[in-house]
């Protein structure tokens, strides 16, 4: 086999493709990380009757205690073990990019269960938001059905959300709970991963472009029934999603479409 | 005149040499430099880090990953003297297999899929020996280059787990009812109907689902080896997932067996974490008797 013969052309026409495809992938002009969140990066403190409480992780892996910051009265270490208090998780932080943002509060009110409402805003990396159901169950909780729930809204089109039925994995007691996600960007909302990920590639790969999305989920872990769940959820929505359109409060933002 | 022979000889011998380092020089900068723009911070730009860290994460779910190309290895060497002989001139029609594999690594890279750009690597492993020996050496190389498909991390499956769960928690009460055991199934436990008895729940590691994947890749080995026609292959191919949810309902009927017969402590503890081989055992046993009762009905055809 030398260069001339037909074997040594082939072999020759295989590294120039590989090589022109190499110098390809570092030619093209890099994908521009868009400074614009999907949605207001922060979680209102009061949305109607719901009173919203910031939450707290302790760092430790064999403490993982959690705590309103409310009630700590400005401490910011664990109160019973003394390490380092952090908005996130130590898993979510060992699991996500750098250039993830994360808010997250628990809304009370009397009589009512709570809801844990947070978003995680990409950063670069698509990594920066999975599936919910990987995370459901890795924290021990199963999916039983999910449907998606049309949240009727104020002055726009309704919110498609994926409504998830879920209960503790480990526990004899069968507390029911429901959980409710969307992903919101580029002036795009969806309930579905795949269409998420479809048009993350598209802006990608046409426009160079990544645009933050936010992942908005809502959980209510003691919910009693399907039915009151998601009438909970739907409720709460009506009321936290134009604030969260809105770029600074009273002001509401053309809402994204819905796909 | 004779001095430029060995000049010339020497430069023929070494350029398909150069060529060679270069292919696999270019294979390595592609696809463990800059092969994986997705998690860089964690698994930095190794399209091949980030598919080990996979095999070896998951909960095991996708360990048999490093197996396969151990098994795709040895499906060649066994293969090498058919290999040999069906080496002939260059097929340029693989030519757009190479283009293909150099557009679908562009892309998985430009939009952080990983999956895709595996995928590439696969379409080249077989594009490259279909380009330079020929269609003969391609034929040959289809199955081993396509086994390498179970190498590529499909943890997405997971969607499957609480279906599965339903189907075995299902199927083993049907069966334990059968064999006289009453039990009664609510969601995914089963519960012992007689006073003092079992109370299993199938939980998301016992959904059978990194099974089907281990079992999907011996079926597809065994059906290869075993099955003479593509039909056949491709039938008892078919067959893998409900093998592999048949054996997941025998093992859970097993637990539950034991559970009864020696308390749910020693069913649940000791037995449970040994249990995967009976899932094994009755998987491949299943698997061997359906290829055998393939392979007899083609025998009987060929008689008739």
């Amino acid at each position: 086999m030398t260069s001339r013969s037909p074997t040594g052309r082939a072999l020759l026409v295989v590294v120039i493709v590989l090589g022109l495809t190499s110098l390809a992938v570092r030619r093209l002009p890099p994908v521009v990380v868009s400074k614009d969140f999907g949605l207001r990066p922060a979680l209102p403190e009061r949305v109607g009757d719901w009173v919203g409480h910031e939450i707290l992780f302790c760092q430790n892996e064999q403490c993982l205690k959690t705590f309103d910051r409310d009630e700590l009265t400005g401490r910011t270490n664990c109160p019973a073990c003394g390490t380092p208090l952090d908005a996130w998780a130590p898993g979510e932080k060992a699991l996500l990019p750098s250039d993830t943002r994360l808010v997250r509060r628990v809304y009370r009110a009397t009589g009512r269960p709570a809801i844990q409402v947070s978003i995680v805003f990409s950063g670069g990396d698509q990594k920066s938001i999975h599936r919910p159901q990987q995370c459901l169950r890795g924290q021990g909780l199963v999916i039983e059905a999910s449907a998606t729930l049309d949240v009727p809204l104020p002055r726009r089109s309704p919110l498609p959300v994926m409504c998830l039925i879920v209960r503790p994995a480990n526990r004899t007691m069968r507390e029911l709970g429901v959980f409710g996600y969307w992903f919101i960007g580029g002036g795009r909302e969806t309930p579905s991963h795949l269409k998420r990920l479809a048009w993350m590639a598209w802006d990608r790969l046409i426009h160079n472009r990544a645009d933050r999305w936010a992942y908005v989920s809502v959980y209510i872990p003691e919910a009693g029934s399907v039915e009151a769940g998601q009438a909970l959820l739907s409720g709460l929505l009506r009321q936290l999603v134009p604030e969260l359109e809105s770029s600074t409060p009273g002001s509401p933002s053309p809402p994204a479409q819905p796909y | 005149m004779a001095a430029p022979e060995p000049n010339h000889s020497l430069r023929r011998s070494a350029l398909p040499v150069l060529l060679s380092v270069a292919l696999a020089a270019l294979v390595v900068d592609l696809y463990w430099f800059h092969g994986s723009t997705e998690d860089v911070e964690i698994r930095g730009h190794s399209a091949i880090r980030w598919m080990v860290d996979r095999w070896n994460g998951s909960g095991g779910d996708l360990s048999h990953g490093w197996l396969i190309p151990i098994v795709s290895g040895f499906l060649v060497w066994r293969r090498r003297q058919e290999l040999a002989r069906a080496v002939s001139r260059p097929d340029w029609r693989a030519l757009g297999l190479i283009l293909a594999a150099a557009a679908l690594y562009t892309l998985g890279v430009r939009v952080q899929q990983t999956r895709l750009v595996l995928l590439s690597l696969i379409l080249l492993t077989w594009g490259t020996p279909f380009l330079l020996f020929g269609a003969g050496v391609a034929r040959l190389l289809v199955f081993p280059c396509a086994y390498l498909i179970f190498c590529i991390p499909l943890s997405f499956l997971d969607s499957l787990t609480f279906p599965l769960r339903l189907m075995a928690s299902r199927g083993a009460t049907v069966m334990l009812n059968g064999f006289g055991i009453a039990a009664q199934c609510q969601g995914t436990a089963i519960h012992s109907t007689a006073g003092g008895g079992f109370n299993l729940e199938v939980a998301d590691p016992c959904s059978g689902l990194r099974s089907i994947l281990a079992m999907a890749a011996v079926t597809a080995l065994y059906a290869y080896v075993s099955q003479r026609t593509p039909i056949r292959q491709w039938l008892l191919f078919a067959a893998c997932i409900p093998l592999a949810v048949c054996g997941n309902v025998v093992r859970i009927l097993s637990v539950a067996v034991v559970a009864h017969l020696a308390g749910q402590d020693r069913a649940t503890g000791f037995y449970h974490d040994y249990s995967s081989y009976v899932f094994f055992a009755s998987a491949i046993l299943m698997m061997t008797g359906l290829g055998s009762l393939l392979n007899r009905r083609r025998t009987g055809q060929a008689t008739l």
